[in-house]
Formats: structure tokens, sequence, C-alpha cells
């Protein structure tokens, strides 16, 4: 079997990689220097921070936590820590035992910020591809639709990534399905990762504290996902002193307060954000009917210190979306709705067992709900009350394991297990000519479980790579999968500052999406693998080149992927997943049989030119891809484009600072079409009536649609411009922003439909294709508050 | 809350909710001249099928209307030239009303397990069409019912039909089950059939994927629609099954209709269902299957 054979090689690869570092002589000499890295301002933790020694390429980062650990060869050494919009430090240490040193980096201008080596994070001695780093105050300034910053329509902008329609959060990675990222929030992983279906996405950018986006070359740490990985932490709360931030835009509202519980031991944050369309809408909602729709969201984070070697965090995320619509009248009374709602949990305690080992453990809750309710009363008496709900919740605990036993090796192990348990649909239905009917889908209990070793090892001056690998397993009623994941990442520098990377990843999905929607929408399940839906798997090889063009700041990098993937989930021609006009003909686990499986290809190339600070910064990303898929079910077995396949994918962002006041930003981004089906003709059929039936004895007039997304929507394009200005008082800071979405007007498409219209000069009706636009040009205004 | 202060939140409030609706004006349809759609000439749809036990076969043909067609155009064509052959006996199709062409058993045998070809002209089509099938061999499977569950309240009586196919080992075979319940009216003695519907949609068309050779349990239920008035008096006389064993393009066209109920629409957000066809040329299927029906006393 050949994944046994790959596990084997990797296996003695880690195995001789560990060895050798633990029998280098100079091992029991060398000490370590270790700490965290924290900022100034809030004594916050700062994961992603570049640690090295000066002149040599020799370095590490911290980690998610803020914890770094190096060991020199030398006892003479001088460590230059720097990370974006903070100033470097350089500091000279002659170790002669063990030191524990925790850095503060202070924030800086970035307008009279002068570039250096030291300064410019540099991507080519970076061991990484394929990663979207996008900072937190980037976010803030990029112009967004109704004012309301979205994490996710940032990293839309971002080469290989795509959105999959006009105004949608959605994330379409390489050509890979929104259900296909793995999106986890201070460890937990998010379900349905947006709100309003599917135009804003989950995440409060003020509560976060860094967002990374991988496309490909997946460390062995993360799993379970084919396409991406959304790594998302929160913020600690500051330690110094308590802040806060609101913000009063078109939509919603937004409050974030942080401060100390125990000064420099323990502090908190808390954020939450509510729309409310319902309130203003009421006043114009005639007497007796009930109509509104909102959501909110709600962060909140405590940490605590327990000692140097130890720290605790607990940390939570609900948010929740209702639509609800109702009549009351004398004699009778109708309510109906739905909400949907996402919650997380997460607890977590970092342990430093030495300067050169560091674990944590996580215990996390994460679930996810829908729910559609409908009840009517007439004087008082109950006629009809329907509830369908389908949801998932998680269970999981993870360790994960750091050692970095020389310079030239990081190694990392770790072990996730998850329990997770499945609704996939639920019916309740209560009506006056019955008692009560309860349909209920068997509910699925499964494990997932993944176990990682990898190796972040140096061979040399100029060659870098992580080696890993990841054993996942999946329990599903009497069935058990187990698959081995290699994956491979490598660098070797060309030049000081040009280097060429190749990546490998073997992945693995346990849980699925439906939808046949192709949308966002809370109507989707997530459903498990199970003994006839056999996980989705992929393979993807990414190769590129990096340069730093250090003088002007600039970061520039060309990419090419291709991905394979087998048993990739689609949903059968007329698939439908909700059943609310016949709840009795729903079937346990129907959702089985709106499913298929088949094959995914995806191949392109990414281009970016970034400049990450500066006054001026921004970037320009293209992307060159093509997307197909192959069913045997659909589109008599032939290989079809995808949905989102997109051909050509331009954006270009722009942020320049003018001063302390004033900052202008824009976005402009270019995409082919999404493939779509239209119908050529239509033609007559009468099927068989074997049955005596009155329902087959129709002519159907059937649309023929040619192959499977052989037409193109047109291309969609437009360009946001914001404009900011900020006050600084004596007790707080205001900023007032300006921003006009989709500023020349375009009406690009949300979707088609064949209608018939009259032709006055040929006196005959004609079909004709329409199109909807949601999003014309729209102006916002918005105001922020920090004190 | 000082009144003026209200009424100040009042107007900012209807400000930005007028501002909202405002933005949203464009969701006014508008038509599209940029989107390239292959044109394509009219083409012929057949829906044929064979069945030995019939004794008139009747052939629907129609014709498609391409997107830029004016769409008042009539479905049927009315002077389409049709045959069908064996290979050895061609005969030609006489018109039986609007769309529809027939022969009879006398005219043309229909054969189990025979190839049958079929091919249709009509004066304005660019193309004729052309099809074949071959005819499911004849076959006689078990078929045992396990139980019959009778409900009675005061508005009506039903019927659970519970009974089990052994599918034919060591092939692949596709079934078409469909269920009716003779009644006879006590009073007028006039004999009345009613169709039983599959308790899963599932049960009325599948194949043997899986389950070769294997017994395939169904369940079908009946009502003698009492509480609809038509059933005052009737009495069950027997319930009848009929199992089709269907060649692979009849079960192919058959199953989004029969299993999944489809009726097209508008939703521009489901998947299309593209409509299997086997009709060289245009549209349709020609296809064909045994029948054995079965028939149980009460």
């Amino acid at each position: 079997m050949p994944y046994s054979r790959y596990a084997l090689y990797l296996g003695v690869i880690l195995f001789v990689s560990l060895a050798s570092s633990l029998n280098n002589p100079a091992r029991s000499q060398r000490f370590t220097i270790s700490g965290h890295m924290v900022e100034s301002e809030g004594k916050e933790t700062i994961p992603g921070v570049n640690i090295f020694l000066k002149g040599t390429s020799t370095g590490t980062i911290s980690n998610n936590y803020g914890f770094y650990s190096i060991s020199p060869m030398k006892d003479t050494v001088e460590i230059v820590y720097s990370f974006i919009g903070y100033a470097p430090q350089n500091i000279r240490f002659f170790l002669h035992r063990d030191t524990v040193i925790d850095i503060t980096l202070n924030p800086i201008r970035l307008e009279t910020f002068v570039v250096t080596a030291e300064t410019n994070t540099p991507i080519s001695t970076e061991n990484r591809m394929s990663v979207v780093s996008v900072p937190i105050r980037q976010i803030q300034e990029i112009p967004a639709l109704l004012g309301e910053k979205d994490v996710f329509k940032v990293l839309q902008l971002m080469p290989g990534v795509q959105s999959g329609g006009e105004g949608t959060s959605g994330l379409y990675v390489r050509g890979g399905g929104p259900d296909q990222n793995l999106i986890i929030l201070d460890d937990a992983l998010v379900y349905n990762a947006f709100h309003l279906f599917g135009f804003f996405s989950l995440f409060n950018g003020d509560a976060l504290k860094s967002v990374e986006l991988s496309k490909g070359g997946f460390p062995a740490r993360f799993g379970g996902r084919l396409s991406s990985v959304v790594e998302m932490q929160m913020k600690d709360g500051s330690r110094k002193g308590y802040h806060g931030e609101a913000g009063i835009g078109l939509i919603s509202s937004r409050l974030m307060l942080e401060g100390p519980i125990i000064k420099d031991k323990a502090s908190f944050i808390v954020s939450g954000r509510r729309t409310y369309l319902d309130v203003l809408a009421k006043p114009f909602i005639p007497d007796g009917i009930s109509a509104g729709y909102y959501f909110y969201d709600l962060n909140a984070k405590l940490n605590y210190e327990i000692s140097p070697r130890d720290r605790v965090y607990v940390s939570g995320y609900f948010g929740r979306d209702k639509f609800n619509v109702g009549e009351e009248t004398d004699w009778d009374e109708f309510q109906a709705g739905m909400f949907w709602q996402n919650a997380t949990t997460t607890g977590r305690w970092n342990h430093i067992f030495n300067p050169r080992l560091f674990t944590n453990t996580s215990l996390i809750y994460s679930t996810y709900r829908f729910n559609v309710f409908f009840s009517q009363f007439e004087k008082e008496k109950l006629m009809l009350d329907l509830d369908y709900i389908s949801d998932i919740e998680d269970v999981s605990i993870k360790s994960d394991w750091e050692y970095s036993p020389t310079p030239n090796h990081l190694i990392r192990a770790g072990l996730l297990v998850t329990y997770h348990t499945f609704r996939p649909s639920a019916v309740v239905l209560k009506a006056m000519d019955i008692d009560e009917y309860t349909f209920k889908v068997r509910r699925l209990f499964s494990f997932e479980n993944g176990l990682y070793v990898e190796d972040e090892l140096r061979l040399g001056d100029r060659f870098k790579a992580n080696v890993g690998i990841r054993l996942s397993h999946f329990t599903t009623r009497d069935k058990q999968y187990f698959n081995p994941e290699p994956r491979l990442m490598a660098s070797w520098m060309l030049a000081d500052d040009f280097s060429a990377k190749l990546s490998y990843a073997h992945m693995t999905q346990y849980v699925h999406l439906i939808s046949n929607s192709g949308l966002s929408l809370p109507t989707d399940l997530w459903v498990p693998t199970t003994e006839n839906i056999a996980p989705q798997q992929s393979q993807q090889v990414a190769a590129g080149l990096a340069k730093d063009l250090i003088p002007l700041g600039l970061n520039v990098s060309l990419e090419g992927y291709y991905k394979y993937s087998k048993n990739v989930l689609g949903y059968s021609e007329g698939a439908s997943f909700l059943m609310f006009e016949d709840p009795e003909s729903t079937e346990e686990v129907k959702w089985e049989d709106n499913v298929t499986q088949g094959q995914g290809w995806s191949y392109g190339a990414e281009f970016l030119l970034q400049r990450k600070f500066g006054a001026f910064t921004g970037w320009i990303g293209y992307t060159l891809s093509w997307t197909q898929l192959q069913f045997d079910e659909v589109n008599n077995g032939d290989k079809f484009f995808a949905k989102y396949d997109r051909r050509n994918d331009i954006s270009v962002v722009g942020i320049y600072k003018l001063n302390d006041k004033f900052t202008f930003s824009g976005t402009w981004v270019y995409g082919t079409g999404n493939a779509i089906n239209l119908p050529t003709a239509e033609y007559p059929v009468i099927p068989h009536n074997a049955e005596m039936s009155e329902w087959l004895n129709w002519t159907r007039e059937i649309p023929s649609y040619g192959a499977k997304n052989s037409q193109r929507m047109e291309p969609y394009h437009r360009m946001d411009l914001s404009a900011r200005y900020t006050k600084k008082l004596p007790k707080y800071e205001r900023t007032i922003e300006f921003s006009v979405f989709n500023l020349y007007n375009r009406k690009n498409p949300y979707f088609y439909f064949l209608d018939q219209d009259y032709d006055p000069n040929t006196g005959q009706w004609m079909n004709v294709v329409k199109k909807i636009s949601i999003f014309p040009v729209i102006p916002s205004i918005s105001l922020n508050f920090k004190f | 809350m000082k009144s003026s202060h209200i009424a100040s939140l009042q107007t900012i409030g209807l400000i930005l909710f007028s501002i909202l609706i405002l933005f949203f004006y464009s969701c006014e349809p508008e038509i599209v001249t940029k989107i390239d759609i292959p044109e394509e000439d009219p083409k012929l749809s057949v829906s044929a099928y064979l069945i030995p036990s019939d004794t008139i076969h009747q052939i629907y043909i129609g014709k498609s209307k391409p997107h830029n067609v004016p769409t008042d155009e009539s479905w049927e064509v009315e002077n389409a030239v049709a045959t069908i052959s064996d290979g050895s006996t061609t005969v030609t199709l006489t018109k039986a009303g609007l769309g529809y062409y027939q022969f009879s058993q006398d005219d043309l045998e229909i054969v189990p397990g025979k190839k049958y070809q079929f091919s249709a002209y009509a004066p304005g089509f660019k193309q004729s069409v052309h099809s074949s099938c071959v005819v499911p061999a004849l076959f006689d499977p078990k078929l045992e019912v396990t139980s019959i569950d009778t409900v009675t309240t005061s508005e009506m009586t039903s019927w659970a039909v519970n009974f089990k196919i052994m599918d034919n080992p060591g092939t692949v075979d596709f079934y078409r089950i469909v269920g009716t319940m003779e009644f006879i009216d006590t009073t007028t003695f006039e004999i009345i059939h009613m169709p039983m519907s599959p308790a899963q949609p599932r049960f009325s068309m599948f194949d043997d994927a899986g389950r070769d050779g294997a017994w395939i349990p169904l369940r079908f239920d009946g009502y003698n629609y009492e509480w609809m008035g038509q059933g005052s008096g009737l009495k069950l006389v027997s319930i009848n099954i009929d199992v089709l064993r269907t060649d692979e393009p009849y079960y192919k066209f058959h199953y989004p209709f029969v299993v999944k109920q489809y009726y097209p629409d508008d939703n521009p957000f489901t998947e299309p269902v593209i409509i299997f066809s086997n009709i060289t040329n245009g549209y349709g299927v020609f296809c064909s299957a045994v029948k054995k029906s079965y028939r149980f006393q009460q």
C-alpha cells in the first residue's frame, strides 16, 4: 500500500533527524534563549515574530502564544526580533546558561519607518509558501461593503482566493469549495462562518489578534480539510490598563472592552456586535405584522499567567442570526422564521517544561445549529407547529508539543481527538388533526483523531524544510478509516534575498458540507463520512519563487500549483435537502442519496507583489487558474468546469497614510465570470405512464442545458474607495470613515434566470436571459472610537 | 430621554433605513445580452416505450424550442414520418392524435431480448433522429408479500403492503414497481382501480447495485378514499403489483421523474437536472421494459 510506504519513509526521516539532533556532541554544551514576545501597549503576546541570529539565516518565529526558543551554536550572539509595525530589537547575549527573556516590542509610526533588511519581514527566508498573512490593522483600513470590516473579504483579495459570488464571504481557495477550509478560532473549529446568508463573516476584527491563511504546503499539525487553513487568534486583552473601542456603522454597532484583572498577571477582553436593521425597519411595519432580521456576535477571553511556566486561557465565541415574520389578527396568528447560531469555547493551558520544550493542551467545544419554525393559531388554538432542526456538536481535546533541541531543528508533535455529534435534520410537527409527529434523523456519532509529527529542519545555510506526517483516523458506525498524510515543505536560498520553494501536502477531509445552492446558506448541512460516503482526499504540489526587494520594501512571489482531489462531494442533479412541504416523505439519512462523489483537478499560477509597511502599502495579485470536476452521475460522467472556476483574477489594493490624521485606501478587483448553466432550448417529453398516474401523464417541458457549466457569467469587476479621518483627543481617539463600495456602479450579476418577454415588433413572446444585481454603488459612513 | 432626542433618533433611523432601501434598488431584473448562449436548430423530441405486453405502442414526437425561437409555437410535430424496425421488418407509424404516432403488436411484434431501431424525420428539421434499444429478457422474479397492515378510521381505511422481490442473480437489473388496488363498489358493482404509493420514492424505481441476487424489501401504501366520499361502499378485491424490468435508458430517463419527483422550475440556486437521452440528433428516449404482474386476492 503506497500510503504506508510514505508513512514509513517519513517516519524514518523524522527519526533520523531527531536522532541526529539529539546525538549532536555540541548539544550538551549549548544554551537556550527563550521567552515570550509581547507588545508594549497592552502586553499582548505577539505570534509570528521573526527571531534570527544577526548576520545569519538561522532563526525561528514566535508561536501562536508568542513563545520562542532558540539555541545558538555560539556563546556570544546578537539576536534580532522584528515584526511588522513594531520597532525591531537587537539584543546581544553572552550565553553561559539557559536564559529566559520576554521581549517587548514598541509600535512605530509606519510612515517614518526606514526599510532595512532587518525590518522588512522577508519572504525569501521564510520556510513557508502559499501563506497569506494580513495584519489586522490593514483589514481595518481596507474599504468594505456597508462599512462592515470583514476578515474574509480581505482574504478574498489575495491571489488563489476567490469569493463565490457578488458580496459573499465564502472562500474558494485554489479550486476548493467553501466547505474545504479549516476555519479555526483559538483552536476551535468554526462550521458556518457567515452572517446574513453569507454576506458577512462571523469574525469581528476588534477581537482578533492575528489571521493567517494557508493555501498549500500545509504543516502536519493541520488536518481535516482539503483546501486551506484559516487560523485566527483572539486578542488576550490588555494587561496594563482598561481600553475600549466602539463603532457605529450603517447596519451595525460594536463595542470592545479590555483590561487587566490582576495587573501583569491576568486580563480579559469582551467584544460584541449587533445589527439594527430590525430596529430601523420597525416603524415602517404595519400594526399586527412583525418582521425583522438581525445578527449579533460576542467574543470573550480571559487569560491568567499562573507562573512564568504556566498560562491558562479561556475564550469563547457566540453568534446568532435570526429572521422572523408574523401576523396577528383578532382571529388568527402565525409566526415563522429561522435562526442559526455558532458557539465555541476553548480552554487552553500553556506549560513550559524547559526552555526547549513548550506544550499546549486545549479542551474545545464547538457547535452549530440551524432551526426553522412555523406556528399557526386560530383563536388561540394551535393549528400547526413545525420545527426543523439541524445541528453539529464537537468536543475535542488537543495536545501540541514543540521541542527545539538545536537551531537546526524545531520538532512539533501532537494529538487531536474530536467527538462529533451530527443531527443532519429533524422535524417536529404538531397539528390540529395529529397529536404530534416527530421525525428525527438518527444522530450520527463519530470520532475524528489526528496524530502528527513534523520537523522544521535546516541543512546548511541555504536549505530548510518542514517534513512531517499526520495520521488521521475516523470512526463511523461500523466502519473506520485510517489515512497517513505525508507533508513536505522545502526552500532553497538561491541568493540572500531570493529563494525557490516546493511543497507537497496530502489532505483528508472526513466532514462534509451539503448544499445545493452554491451559496453559504444556513440550510447547508454538515454531515460525516459514513459507510457509503468515503472521505475526501487531495494531493497538492506547489512550486514557487520568492524575492525580497529590500530597498523598496517589496516582496514578490510567484507560485504554481497542481491539486488532484478524489471522493469530492457533489450534489446529485436536482438534489434538494429541505422537505418542509412533506416531512413524512423525508427518509432517514436522505442526504446520502442526494450526493455523489467524484474527482477534481485544480491548477494554476499566482503572482503577488506586496508592500506591508511604510506610508504606502498594499498589493497586486494575479491568479491564472483552472478547476474541473468529474462525477459519474453528473453531466453524463464527463469532466466540467466548477462553478467557481475562474480563469483570470486580479486584485489591486492600496492604502496611503497621508499623516496621522488621514488615511486613504482603495481596491479594484476583476474576475472571469463564474461558470453557469443556462438552457439552450426546451423540449417536450411524456414519461411512461406505468402507474396510471396523472402526475406522469403530463407533457413536461424540459430545459436542455448542453454540457454542464458551459456558459459564463459576465466578468466581475468593482472598485471601492475609503477615506479615514482620525482625531486624537485627550481621552480618546475618534475615526470617521467614509467609503464607497462599487464606485462606478458596475452591475455585477448575482444570478441569471430565463424569462419571457413580449416582442412588439414580431408580436411574439421570446425567451430572454435576465440578471439580478444586488449591490450598486453603496456609500457608507462609520464612526469609531478608541479609548 | 427627552422627546426631542427620541424624535432625532427616529429621524436618523428613517434616514438610515431609506438609504438602505435606496441602495438595493438594483435588484430589479435587467436583460442581459452579453451571455454567449449557443444557438441551435429545433430538434425532434421522442418519448417511446416498448412493452411487449402492450397491444398498441404509442410514441410521442414533439420538437424543441431553442432559446431564440418564439415561445408560443406549439410543442407537437404533426407531420413526422417515424419507423421502427427489428432488422427484418420495418413499420411506419400512423398518426394517432396531436404529436402521437402508433403501431400495433400485429404490425411488428415486440419480443423480449430483441433489438429494435427507431428513426424519424419531419419537414423543416435539419436532421432526422434515430435510436435503438434491446428489450430486456423475460423474467420471473420471486415476489412474496410479508405483511399487509390495515388501519381503519372513521374517515378511511389504509393498507400498508410489505413485500419483497428476489433480484435475478448475475445480471445488471433495473426495476420499476407499480402497485394498484382493485375495489368493487358494493352498490353499483363497478370495479375501481386505485394507485398505491411507494412508502419511499426509491421503492418505485431502483437497480440491483450492491444487492445482486438478494431479496429487496419494499412497501406500498393504499387508501380507499372514503374520506373523499369516493370510497363509500368500496370493498377491496385484490392488491396488484406490476414489476417492470427495464433497460438502462428507461431507468436513467425516468429516475428523476419517478424518484426525485422532478419538475422543471426557475430556481437559479439549485443544481440543474440533465435528463438522460439516447436519441441521436434529438431529445427524449427510446427504451423498453418487460412486465410481470402479481395479483393478491383479498
